[in-house]
């Protein structure tokens, strides 16, 4: 199975198999990402589709002695500001709504049936991460990218990735130990 | 061992702590209770965030973008078209008029009139060409493939002309054929000029180069290429001028080694330029 950088190698000299290759391995991924982000169901095929076509548009400047994920990501953090950019821009009011939505929700009956609070609080905790902190979880823990990695992506000094990084952990363990009255149940 | 702080926990986690503390750090957490309470209470944050489970990706996402591309490939979209717009046209020729003017007027405070006498149809026609170079080069800076190597080129160009005053072609030649004795062999002496030029196209070639450009490696050889060719464009009617009265084995020499200069110092500057780029995006 040939790997991200043989493939985007075989894009660039114009090999129609190699992108749909490489699409049909990223689409979830990348899917996931913006899901995982907070952005708005209806949109994130769109976001995702539009992360793809830029790929393939900036082919030729990706170096392939370079990982392929960081480069990726480093495109779909452009797309997704540019959505948040283009989202205030159209509906001011919309983010207000979100956060005042996102902070009153509480875990869905599905989620306590399951005894999936923690997740719930989890995922309310995420999305109101700031936005390059909740970026940098979602690269780290979800998409596995090392700290490397995600500060060539986002184009940050190492010591910048770290330090938001262990601000969204310190973060997220505040809103599960509060959620719980002060313990966590251990795994 | 001292109580690891947080964010050292958090690098345990995610494996990004130096393989000797990592068993440290373990060996600690297995003897110190607080320690201990903190790793599992880290651990079991990240195994709820685990838990989530993301949707299905909607359907077609990647048939949908392939759709895109095969019609923006028939019909090349606006984004891809290459298109100029009239006050970048307009930007660029009074750049370039500008530079061309300040170019020629360098040469001729170097003294280019003094080897021998130049129309005004020449100086003229010197001009129009020169505007064209450095408006055309300029109009390629606003392309994202030449970008880099057209501003690189640009300043270059700029550094070449600057010093044209302080160290022009005849200076160089007359030194080199005090360099190279009094029997003024032609081989030797056109080997000396030769080196002459690259020396003179190298120099700004490479520091523009590094200073502006920032390649990454895959890229290198083409900026470097670019750089060059557009380097060489630039500085061409300068050459010309002082060429025109020497003698024919020494403007060959001259220029071969100003286009080796221009092509060895944009690949060494743009090498240097990556390389910079690595160091402070590591």
């Amino acid at each position: 199975m040939p790997d991200d950088r043989e493939l985007m190698a075989r894009v660039k000299e114009g090999e129609q198999t190699a992108l749909e290759l490489l699409f049909a391995r990223w689409e979830g991924r990348v899917f996931a990402f913006f899901y995982r982000l907070g952005g708005p169901p209806d949109r994130l095929g769109d976001l995702a589709e539009e992360v793809l076509v830029s790929v393939y548009r900036q082919r030729h400047r990706y170096d392939p002695n370079r990982a392929f994920a960081p480069w990726l990501y480093g495109i779909a953090r452009l797309v997704w500001k540019d959505h948040l950019r283009r989202r205030r821009r159209e509906e001011p009011h919309c983010a207000l709504l979100e956060f005042a939505r996102s902070s009153a929700r509480e875990p869905g009956p599905a989620e306590v049936a399951e005894g999936r609070e923690e997740v719930a609080v989890l995922r309310q905790a995420i999305e109101q991460l700031p936005g390059e902190q909740r970026i940098i979880f979602v690269l780290r823990h979800f998409e596995g990218l090392a700290y490397e990695e995600i500060a060539e992506a986002l184009q940050v000094p190492l010591g910048t990735v770290k330090w938001r990084l262990h601000e969204a952990v310190r973060r997220l363990e505040i809103a599960l130990v509060e959620s719980k009255g002060g313990g966590i149940r251990t795994p | 061992m001292r109580c690891p702080e947080n964010t050292v926990l958090v690098d345990v986690v995610y494996g990004e702590c130096a393989t000797e503390d990592h068993g440290r750090i373990l060996t600690h957490l297995e003897e110190c209770q607080k320690c201990h309470e903190r790793w599992t209470r880290l651990r079991a944050v990240l195994a709820a965030a685990d838990q989530w489970v993301v949707p299905s990706a909607s359907p077609g996402i990647a048939e949908r973008a392939l759709a895109r591309i095969a019609t923006e490939r028939v019909r090349r979209s606006p984004a891809d078209r290459p298109t100029i717009a009239l006050h970048h046209l307009i930007g660029s020729l009074l750049f370039g008029a500008g530079a061309a003017s300040l170019s020629l007027f360098l040469l001729f405070i170097s003294g280019v009139h003094d080897q021998g006498e130049m129309s005004p149809l020449i100086i003229g026609l010197t001009g129009i060409l020169w505007t064209a170079l450095y408006g055309g080069v300029t109009l390629l800076a606003l392309h994202p493939r030449y970008r880099r190597a057209a501003f690189a080129a640009l300043v270059g160009a700029g550094m070449t002309m600057l010093v044209t005053p302080l160290l022009s072609m005849s200076s160089v030649i007359e030194a080199s054929h005090r360099w190279a004795g009094p029997a003024h062999m032609s081989s030797l002496l056109d080997a000396v000029v030769f080196l002459a030029g690259i020396l003179y196209a190298s120099t700004p070639s490479f520091v523009s180069g590094a200073s502006i450009t920032r390649a990454a490696r895959a890229t290198a050889l083409e900026d470097a290429t670019w750089l060059a060719v557009f380097y060489a464009l630039l500085v061409a009617p300068s050459v010309c001028l002082q060429c025109q009265h020497l003698a024919l084995h020494l403007t060959v020499a001259w220029i071969a080694g100003m286009l080796a200069g221009a092509f060895l110092g944009s690949l060494g500057g743009v090498w240097v330029g990556a390389r910079l780029q690595m160091a402070t995006s590591g």
